[in-house]
C-alpha cells in the first residue's frame, strides 16, 4: 500500500489547480424529488420533510423573482436537470442587457446576493 | 477540518478526476442553458401566450439549443422571458414528436401511411360529403396558435373556395366575448391602446385576470412601475387572492359570476359623486341597451345603476361595500387608468356584457385616448389577434374582421378574392349565411349515419377540443364518428379520436407572422427543419386546395418554398385588408423580416411606423384619410370612434342576471378555473418538458380552509368532484386565500379522471357563444387520504389506438 | 482523514445493478457520472490507507467492474502528523527488489 502513498502523491498536484474550481458540485440533486415542491423540504416551517438549506428559500420568498413567478425550477432545472448552482447562461436569458454590459469579469452572485437577488451596497455598478 | 473546506477538497479532486477521465464537469444530463455552444440567433416570438414576447432562438446544426429574449422588444421589454418561453425551444426535439401521417385502420389502430395516401383520402371524404351533404358538411377549426399566413389560407379556402362558412377556431373558447364587447361598445375589435400605457397608467384596474400566472411578462411590467412609482394604484378584482394581488393596494373578492354587480356599482358611485366626466359623456359617449339600435338617456342609465347600492354588491357578490367606493374613487380620480382583464371576464355566461361594463366606466370618466388610459382586453393565444380575429376565421366574420353578413363587405372580398371565378361551390359566392360556433358546431358533428349531425367531416389544427370543450363528455363520440383529421406535434386527445393525423412542423421549423394581444404582428424566421415528414400548415392547405382544384383560388399553392408560400400569402392578406381599420399594407413582409419590434396597425404604407394609440388624431392614421375606410370623420375631432355612427362608444344599460349554473343543496360549491403559471393549455408540450412538468405535474383542488375543515379534509386528502356532467378524482390543496363555497381547478391536465372539462358547465354567452367556463354547480366528496399520484400524464401514441380515455 | 478521488469503468448496461453495491460503501460519493461512456468520479473519505486498500479490493472483485483507478488523493492531517513525527513511514515495500508480474 506504501507505494501508493508515493505514486500517487507524485501525481496531480498541478492539476488540482489546473481545473477552475468553481465549487463544482454534485450535479444530482441529493434525494430523490417525487414532483414534490421544492417547498416541501426547503421552506422553513416546513414539516414535511427535514428542513434542507431554508435560508435560501427564505431569501427567495421576499425577492423580486419570487414575485415574477422566476421559481427554483427557473434556474436549478428538476429532477433531471438539476443544477445547484445556476449559471450565467441562465441568467442572460433574461437579463442579457445587464450580461452583456458587465465591464468586469466577475459574476453575477458576486454582487447580487443569492437569492434575495438585491445588489450589495457600496460599490459603483459595473453595468454602466 | 469545518465543512465547507472538507467540501472544497473533495470537489477539487473530482474535479480535476473528471478531466483526467474526460468527463466534462457538469454533464449532459444537466440543464442545456448551460454555456452552450449556439451557431446563430433566429428571430421570432415566443409560442406561447398572447403576450407576444419576442426571443432569439439559438440554433447549433439542425438542433434549437437555447433561447433569448429580444432586448429591443416592444412587448417583453428589455428582453424578459417566463419559465415557459424560456424552455419552450425543448419541445421541437422531443422523442414524441409525430413524424408521420397516420390513418387509423378498420380496427382502430393508427398507421403509419404517406402524405399521398392520407391527402388522397382526405379529398375523397371531402369531394364525397360535399356531395351527398353538402358544402356545410366539412368544416374546418383552427386555432389562436397557427400562423396568420395559415388561417388566413384556410379561411379563403373556405369561404371563398368551397362557398361555406364552416369555419370556427379555439378563440371562440376564449376571445368571443371580447371581441363580440369590442364591437358593440366601441364600434371595432381590439384594444384602442397598447401595452406602452402600462408605463404611462396611475391606476390600474386587473380584473378577471390572474396576470401574474397567465401573462407574467406583463406582470413584471405592472411591478416595475408599481415599484418605480409608489404612487401607482393597482386594484385586483377576483374570486382568489392570487400573487397577483399581492401588488394591490385594493383587493377586491368577488364570487364567480357576479362581478357585473360590482361594475355598475362602481359606475353608480362615480356618477353619485361627481367623478365621471361630463364633456366626454356628451361629445364621445351614447347611452344604449340590448343590441346598441335604440338610443337612450343619461337620466335612463343613471336610473338603471339605481339598484346597485354598495350594500347590494357586496350581498350579491360578496366585495365589501367599502372596496366598492374606494375602488370607484381610485379609478376615476386618477389622471389615466388601464384596465386588462382576460378570461375571468370573457368565459362568462354573459361575457360580452362584463365586458360592455368595464368599457362603460372607461368611457363615462373618459379613459380612453390619452396616455396610460384603455380598456385593455388581453389575449391568451399568441395569434388569436392576428390570426383569426383580424383575418376573420370565424363562422361570422370575413379578413378585416367584419361580419360576413355585411353585404357590401362580402361583395368587396368576393370580387378581391375572385370568387365568382374560382369557388368550385355552383353559388359562386361567399356564403352570406354565418357559420356554426366552436360549440355548436362539434354538437353537430357525428357519424354519415346519424341524420342528427349535418356536420360529417372536420379538419382541424393546432387545437385539442377533445380536451378543452367544456362538457367534453358530449362531443367526443361525434369526434370520433365523423372524418376527423387533425394537423399537429404531439399525441393529444383529440389525435386519439381522429380518423387522420397530419404530423405537423412547429413555429420555429416553418416561420410566419404571429399577431398578439396589443394589436403587434411580428415574424418568426424559420430556424430548423421539421423532424421526419412533418410540415407547415400552410402546405397541407394547399395540398387540399389543389386536389379540390382551387389553385387559382390560393394563388400560392404550387410554391415548393414555405418561406415564398407565407409571403404570397401575406400579401395576399393584407392587399384584402388593405381599406379597413385593420390595415397592415405597411407591413411586407421584407418589413417583418428585418424589424425587431413588429408593426401595430393600422399601418396603412411603408413609411408609417405602426399605431400606439387609435381613435386620436395624431396617432391614429383612419384620421388622415377615413373615406377610404369607408368612415367620416369630422375635420375638428381630436378624438373619434369613427368604427360608430357619429364617434360616439356606447355606454351599455346591463344587468347582472344570475345566467351562470347556480348552486343547489346537491351541488353546493361553485367550481372555477384557470391557469398555473409553468403549464400551458392541455399540456401537450409544457407536460414534455422537464422543467414545467415538474413544476406542474398534476392537477389539483383548492378547497378553502374552513370548507376543508368541514367536509373534514385535510391537505393531500384525494377528492371527488363533480357537476351533473361528469367528475375529476383530484388531490386536495387547503388554502386560505380563496373565497369559502368556492373551489379552483387547473386546466392542464390530461390525464382522463383530471381532465376539469369533463366537469365544467357548457352554458355559452348567448351573444358571443363562448363557453362559461368559470362557473360550475360542484359537491366534493372525500375519497381518500393521501395517495401517490401518477403525475405528468402524457396521451402516449399507444394510447391513440384505444377509444376509450385514460 | 484521507481523501481520495478515483475513476470508476464498468460496464455502462450494468449501472442500476452497479449503483447498490456503490452505495453501500458509506465512505464512497459519486461526484460525477458519464453513464454512457460507463465512467464514474468517487470521492473516498478514509481514516487510514488501510481501509482505502479494502475499498479499491472490494472494487476490483465487482464483475461489473472494468477498472477502478486512483486519481488524487488528499492527506490532509496527516501531513501534519508526519511532519511532527507522530507516524513513521515504513519504506521496505519500495526498497524490496520484489517486482509485481505484469498482468
Amino acid at each position: 500500500m506504501k507505494h501508493i502513498f508515493l505514486s500517487t502523491t507524485i501525481l496531480i498536484i498541478v492539476t488540482l489547480f489546473a481545473v477552475s474550481v468553481n465549487a463544482i458540485e454534485k450535479s444530482e440533486h441529493p434525494v430523490p424529488i417525487d414532483d414534490k415542491s421544492c417547498a416541501t423540504c426547503h421552506e422553513k416551517g416546513s414539516t414535511d420533510e427535514m428542513q434542507a438549506a431554508p435560508e435560501a428559500y427564505t431569501q427567495w420568498d421576499t425577492s423580486l423573482h419570487k414575485l415574477n413567478g422566476v421559481s427554483c425550477i427557473t434556474c436549478h432545472g428538476e429532477e433531471s436537470t438539476f443544477k445547484p448552482q445556476s449559471t450565467i447562461s441562465t441568467c442572460a436569458s433574461c437579463h442579457s442587457i445587464e450580461v452583456d454590459s458587465m465591464k468586469t469579469t466577475e459574476t453575477c452572485a458576486s454582487c447580487h446576493q443569492v437569492h434575495t437577488f438585491r445588489p450589495l451596497k457600496g460599490f459603483k455598478s459595473p453595468h454602466d | 477540518m469545518e465543512l465547507s473546506r472538507r467540501n472544497f477538497i473533495k470537489s477539487t479532486l473530482a474535479a480535476s478526476a473528471a478531466v483526467a477521465a474526460g468527463i466534462s464537469t457538469n454533464s449532459s444530463a444537466v440543464a442545456q442553458t448551460q454555456e452552450v455552444v449556439v451557431e446563430r440567433w433566429v428571430k421570432g416570438v415566443c409560442r406561447l401566450c398572447g403576450t407576444g414576447c419576442s426571443v432569439y432562438v439559438g440554433v447549433k446544426g439542425n438542433r434549437l439549443v437555447a433561447m433569448k429574449g429580444n432586448v429591443e422588444s416592444m412587448t417583453n421589454t428589455r428582453g424578459y422571458l417566463c419559465v415557459k418561453g424560456m424552455n419552450i425551444w425543448k419541445v421541437a426535439h422531443h422523442p414524441d414528436r409525430l413524424t408521420k401521417p397516420l390513418i387509423r385502420d378498420g380496427k382502430g389502430v393508427l398507421r403509419p401511411a404517406s402524405w399521398d395516401q392520407a391527402l388522397t383520402l382526405i379529398e375523397k371524404k371531402f369531394k364525397e360529403y360535399h356531395k351527398k351533404y353538402g358544402y356545410d358538411s366539412v368544416a374546418y377549426y383552427g386555432s389562436g396558435q397557427c400562423t396568420t399566413e395559415e388561417s388566413y389560407t384556410f379561411n379563403k379556402l373556405w369561404k371563398g373556395g368551397f362557398g361555406s362558412n364552416m369555419v370556427d377556431g379555439n378563440p371562440r373558447l376564449c376571445m368571443a366575448s371580447a371581441v363580440a364587447g369590442y364591437m358593440s361598445s366601441l364600434g371595432s375589435d381590439e384594444p384602442a391602446g397598447a401595452y406602452a400605457d402600462i408605463e404611462k397608467s396611475k391606476t390600474i384596474f386587473l380584473v378577471g385576470s390572474n396576470l401574474s400566472e397567465a401573462h407574467p411578462i406583463l406582470f413584471r411590467r405592472v411591478t416595475r412601475h408599481k415599484k418605480d412609482n409608489p404612487d401607482v394604484k393597482i386594484i385586483v378584482c377576483e374570486p382568489r387572492k392570487t400573487l397577483t394581488s399581492s401588488v394591490a393596494d385594493l383587493w377586491m373578492p368577488s364570487l364567480p359570476g357576479t362581478d357585473l354587480a360590482i361594475f355598475n356599482g362602481m359606475a353608480r358611485e362615480i356618477i353619485k359623486n361627481g367623478w365621471y366626466d361630463k364633456e366626454y359623456v356628451k361629445t364621445l359617449g351614447r347611452v344604449t341597451t340590448g343590441d346598441g339600435s335604440k338610443e337612450l338617456t343619461w337620466d335612463d342609465y343613471v336610473k338603471h345603476l339605481e339598484k346597485y347600492t354598495p350594500q347590494y354588491v357586496e350581498k350579491k357578490t360578496g366585495c365589501p361595500a367599502a372596496d366598492v367606493k374606494n375602488a370607484a374613487k381610485m379609478f376615476a380620480q386618477s389622471d389615466a387608468t388601464l384596465s386588462m382583464w382576460c378570461m375571468g371576464l370573457n368565459q362568462r355566461a354573459n361575457g360580452v356584457w362584463a365586458n360592455n361594463l368595464i368599457h362603460n366606466l372607461h368611457i363615462i370618466t373618459g379613459n380612453y385616448g390619452k396616455p396610460g388610459a384603455d380598456a385593455f382586453s388581453l389575449t391568451g393565444q399568441p395569434n388569436a389577434c392576428g390570426g383569426v380575429r383580424e383575418t376573420g376565421s370565424l363562422a361570422h366574420l370575413l379578413p378585416g374582421a367584419r361580419p360576413v353578413a355585411n353585404k357590401k363587405w362580402r361583395e368587396f372580398v368576393e370580387g378581391y378574392w375572385n370568387v365568382q371565378k374560382y369557388s368550385i361551390n355552383p353559388s359562386k359566392a361567399i356564403n352570406p349565411k354565418p357559420g356554426m360556433h366552436a360549440v355548436k358546431l362539434f354538437s353537430s358533428l357525428g357519424g354519415e349515419k346519424d341524420k342528427t349531425k349535418p356536420v360529417k367531416a372536420v379538419i382541424m389544427s393546432t387545437t385539442n377540443p377533445a380536451q378543452t370543450l367544456p362538457n367534453v363528455n358530449k362531443f367526443i363520440g361525434g369526434m370520433q364518428d365523423a372524418f376527423t383529421v387533425v394537423i399537429d406535434i404531439f399525441p393529444t386527445r383529440t389525435a386519439q379520436c381522429a380518423s387522420v393525423v397530419l404530423p405537423a412542423a412547429f413555429i420555429y421549423e416553418k416561420g410566419g407572422v404571429f399577431g398578439c394581444s396589443e394589436r403587434r404582428s411580428f415574424l418568426t424566421d424559420k430556424a430548423v427543419n421539421a423532424p421526419g415528414e412533418a410540415k407547415a400548415d400552410i402546405w397541407i392547405a394547399a395540398q387540399i386546395a389543389k386536389r379540390m382544384g382551387l389553385t387559382k383560388l390560393i394563388g400560392w399553392a404550387n410554391e415548393t418554398n414555405i418561406d415564398r408560400m407565407n409571403e404570397l400569402a401575406w400579401n395576399d392578406y393584407i392587399g384584402c385588408t388593405a381599406n379597413t381599420e385593420k390595415t397592415l399594407k405597411g407591413a411586407t413582409y421584407k418589413r417583418l423580416k428585418e424589424s425587431t419590434v413588429g408593426v401595430q396597425w393600422p399601418c396603412p404604407d411603408e413609411k408609417n411606423p405602426g399605431t400606439y394609440k387609435r381613435y386620436v388624431r395624431g396617432m391614429d392614421p383612419i384620421f388622415d384619410n377615413p373615406k377610404r375606410y369607408g368612415y367620416t370623420i369630422p375635420d375638428d375631432a381630436k378624438e373619434f370612434f369613427y368604427a360608430r355612427p357619429h364617434g360616439k362608444a356606447n355606454i351599455f344599460l346591463r344587468d347582472d342576471p344570475d345566467n351562470s349554473e347556480q348552486t343547489s343543496k346537491a351541488y353546493p360549491f361553485i367550481m372555477t378555473t384557470g391557469r398555473v403559471l409553468e403549464q400551458w393549455h392541455t399540456g401537450s408540450m409544457t407536460m414534455r418538458i422537464p422543467e414545467t412538468a415538474a413544476a406542474h405535474p398534476h392537477s389539483f383542488v383548492e378547497i378553502n380552509e374552513k370548507d376543508a375543515n368541514r367536509l373534514k379534509i385535510k391537505n393531500g386528502d384525494i377528492v371527488k368532484v363533480e357537476s351533473i356532467r361528469g367528475s375529476n378524482i383530484l388531490p386536495a390543496k387547503i388554502v386560505n386565500n380563496t373565497l369559502e363555497g368556492v373551489i379552483f381547478v387547473p386546466m392542464h391536465d390530461q390525464k382522463a379522471d383530471r381532465m376539469v372539462n369533463f366537469i365544467c358547465s357548457d352554458i355559452v354567452d348567448p351573444i358571443s357563444a363562448e363557453p362559461d367556463y368559470k362557473v360550475s354547480a360542484v359537491k366534493i366528496t372525500k375519497v381518500s387520504g393521501p395517495k401517490k399520484i401518477d403525475g405528468r400524464y402524457l396521451v402516449t401514441r399507444e394510447e391513440m389506438n384505444k377509444k376509450s380515455f385514460s | 482523514m484521507i481523501f481520495t478521488s478515483a475513476v470508476l469503468y464498468f460496464d455502462k448496461d450494468s449501472y442500476k445493478k452497479l449503483l447498490p453495491f456503490i452505495e453501500s460503501h458509506t465512505e464512497v460519493e459519486v461526484y460525477e457520472k458519464d453513464i454512457d461512456a460507463g465512467k464514474l468520479i468517487l470521492v473516498i473519505s478514509t481514516e487510514d490507507d488501510a481501509q482505502l486498500e479494502v475499498i479499491q479490493k472490494n472494487f476490483l472483485a465487482n464483475d461489473l467492474v472494468i477498472d477502478f483507478t486512483y486519481h488524487a488523493i488528499h492527506f490532509g492531517e496527516s501531513v501534519d502528523k508526519l511532519i511532527e513525527g507522530k507516524i513513521e513511514i515504513d519504506f521496505e515495500d519500495i526498497n524490496s527488489k520484489k517486482k509485481n508480474k505484469l498482468q
